[in-house]
């Protein structure tokens, strides 16, 4: 790896993995993936569960669990590189600079303290400010996220609060701050659909209004066609594709993305039969040799498929697919 | 849809659950999970039942099984009525209905295999011969795309997609004529759900099932469903035949969820009606029309009385007293 350059993203990661190690035997969750998130941009990430997707996301922020850890590559954010950080300085960085916000905003929040506690413990912790500046920020961040009486949320109790409103606070603490980035984890999937359709349009305010990157994982292709600028799809730990959010839609190169696409019911076209993707994710334990992780389940694989796992490569501008079949005539 | 005979037949359905404690002198407060619901399930088709969580869907599929006590209404399954039945009836009625649940992980034991599990009715009901049964197990093992040398697995050993797949074939196992499924596909993968989809629709078409089909899923419902109900609330707030209540909702609530789905390519800007509060907590519903609190384009008078349901056309009711 070249020394440190000056990059022009944001947040640039390149070659991440994330390595687990059970029983003496490592197993890759994520594996070799680089991407780029610039100012001002919402970055998808898409995949099915146990893709990587929010392992990927964690090691960011160096929020690995155990017995995983992050085994290789380099997470560059404002040229710094987060992995050379000591725990002291990723505190400083976490809910500040970069924050996260979770699928669960029951298990995120604490349930003993009331949500005036905890939303002000982000201002004190990262601003040298007085219990009272912090409490008034505390309102302001609260009536930014469009909850409708802060003066009597900050009293409650997060089990007093419905899940859309949970998740407002979670929101609310996450840009408290004002962070360069926010990376939310899946976090509309556990509230319904007119409730997140409120949370959508709330994320959409918060770009514009502050100036946020945001790094949005999801397994709702929907989502990213509502709010995403360009999109990561992520397939057994690895990138398979990557490009802007209307050339993914339009033109999808990768076979696992092209029927990913087409097995999602459609309200407006309605089909008899949905196209299916036939077989299953493989599990991380048949992932150790080289080959493509999606050969078993592809429709056009052969030889090579099975015993060399591809490159990304790029495919148009903007537009990066690993496929070893990728220029020939596809179906 | 008239030409077919009701399979099941629901009218004022009610089911009330006690909360908090109990004062002497004072009544026990309760959740109107259902609260008074009346519709009609024809012959080999498909109703979807959609809303949002806490709208009493579940709860509503348990009732048509009469697998919890009602607490009030009736419901004519074939034309008998189930509340009237004693033990012995009801389950020989239960051979004819059957019920899918959300989590294959729960509701498989964990501790059977899964030709056991399969096998598990036909021996409840009293089917002879443990050969003739096997070979009804490994017809439908086969029919549902599970490998019948699987039979000797345990449940812990399959993918949530196969699991469902090994649900799905328990509930056909007594051929029913009725299955309830309860938000079958809402644990899956999408490459998976489309898998379990197809296969839903393909033994509809091969055994005349009729689905009960329970989701929060639209696009879900859209693909699998004739015909679909949206309940609030504890209630039906509107019902009609799918391509009716996509082109044209005309309950304010309906149009409000219909707004809210994502959009299925990034070039489509939808115009939206987002809906503003939270569903309000069941156990205090609002008074007249339980919508009103949220609807866009309530009136006073809405909070008077409730809405009673109004012909928009014959396969097209809703209950607004706007429309």
């Amino acid at each position: 790896m070249n020394p440190l350059q000056p990059s022009p993203y944001l947040l640039d990661c390149q070659g991440l993995s994330v390595t687990f190690r059970i029983d003496g035997r490592d197993f890759k969750a994520v594996n070799n993936v680089s991407f780029q998130l610039a100012r001002g941009e919402v970055l998808g990430v898409v995949g099915e569960s146990g893709c990587g997707k929010s392992m990927m996301a964690l090691a960011q922020l160096n929020l690995v669990p155990e017995p995983g850890y992050v085994s290789g590559g380099r997470i560059l954010f404002q040229d710094q590189d987060l992995r050379a950080k000591t725990e002291r300085q990723m505190q400083a960085i976490r809910g500040n600079r970069i924050s996260m916000i979770f699928q669960e905003p029951m298990t995120s929040l604490n349930p003993v303290f009331r949500i005036g506690r905890q939303v002000a413990e982000v201002f004190l912790k990262h601003q040298n400010i007085s219990r009272k500046e912090a409490g008034e920020l505390t309102l302001q961040a609260l009536e930014d996220v469009g909850i409708p009486a802060p003066h009597k949320c900050v009293n409650d109790y997060p089990h007093q609060l419905s899940g859309g409103m949970r998740q407002r606070v979670m929101i609310a603490m996450a840009i408290g701050c004002n962070p360069d980035i926010l990376i939310a984890d899946e976090a509309t999937t556990a509230l319904d659909v007119t409730i997140q359709a409120q949370i959508l349009e709330l994320m959409k305010s918060i770009v514009n209004r502050f100036d946020m990157s945001i790094l949005f994982i999801t397994h709702d292709l929907g989502l990213v066609a509502e709010l995403c600028d360009r999109v990561v799809v992520m397939y057994a730990g690895k990138i398979v594709e990557t490009a802007t959010v209307t050339d993914l839609f339009d033109n999808p190169v990768h076979p696992y993305t092209d029927r990913l696409l087409k097995s999602i019911p459609k309200i407006d076209s309605p089909v008899d039969e949905l196209t299916i993707i036939p077989g299953r994710v493989p599990n991380l334990t048949e992932l150790a040799r080289s080959f493509c992780p999606f050969e078993p389940r592809c429709l056009i694989s052969s030889e090579v498929c099975r015993n060399v796992s591809p490159e990304l490569q790029k495919a148009e501008k903007d537009h990066y697919v690993s496929c070893h079949h990728y220029g020939e005539a596809t179906s | 849809m008239t030409s077919a005979a009701p399979i099941l037949e629901i009218s004022g359905l009610k089911k009330h659950f006690p909360v908090g404690t109990w004062r002497i002198g004072s009544k026990r407060e309760t959740v109107k999970a259902v609260d008074g619901i009346s519709f009609n399930i024809y012959e080999g088709e498909t109703l979807g039942i959609v809303g949002e969580s806490g709208c009493g869907k579940s709860t509503l599929a348990r009732l048509l099984l009469r697998l919890i006590p009602v607490t009030d209404g009736r419901v004519f399954f074939k034309g008998t009525d189930l509340l009237a039945m004693n033990r012995l009836e009801l389950k020989r009625i239960r051979k004819q209905m059957q019920i899918i649940f959300q989590d294959p992980f729960s509701s498989l034991d964990p501790r059977k295999r899964i030709g056991k599990i399969i096998d598990e009715p036909l021996r409840i009901h009293g089917v002879r011969g443990s050969h003739n049964r096997t070979k009804i197990v490994q017809k439908l093992m086969e029919r549902v795309g599970i490998n019948y040398e699987w039979a000797d697995r345990y449940p812990h050993e399959f993918s949530g997609g196969q699991r469902q797949r090994i649900a799905i074939a328990r509930a056909l196992v007594l051929n029913p004529s009725l299955i309830i499924c309860d938000e079958p596909v809402s644990a899956l993968d999408v490459s998976i759900q489309a898998q379990v989809l197809n296969l839903f629709k393909n033994l509809q078409r091969e055994l005349g099932l009729t689905y009960v089909f329970i989701s929060h899923d639209l696009s879900v419902i859209r693909h699998i469903c004739k015909r679909i109900a949206v309940m609030y609330l504890g209630k039906i707030i509107e019902i009609s035949d799918a391509d009716d209540l996509f082109a044209s909702p005309a309950h304010p609530y309906t149009q409000a969820l219909l707004s809210a789905i994502p959009v299925s390519h990034p070039k489509h800007v939808k115009k939206r009606t987002i809906l503003t509060g939270d569903v309000p907590n069941p156990r205090h519903p609002p008074k007249g029309c339980r919508f009103h609190t949220r609807c866009p384009i309530a009136e006073p008078s809405c909070s008077a009385s409730e809405p009673p349901m109004k012909n928009i056309n014959s396969n097209h009711q809703a209950a607004c007293h706007l429309i």
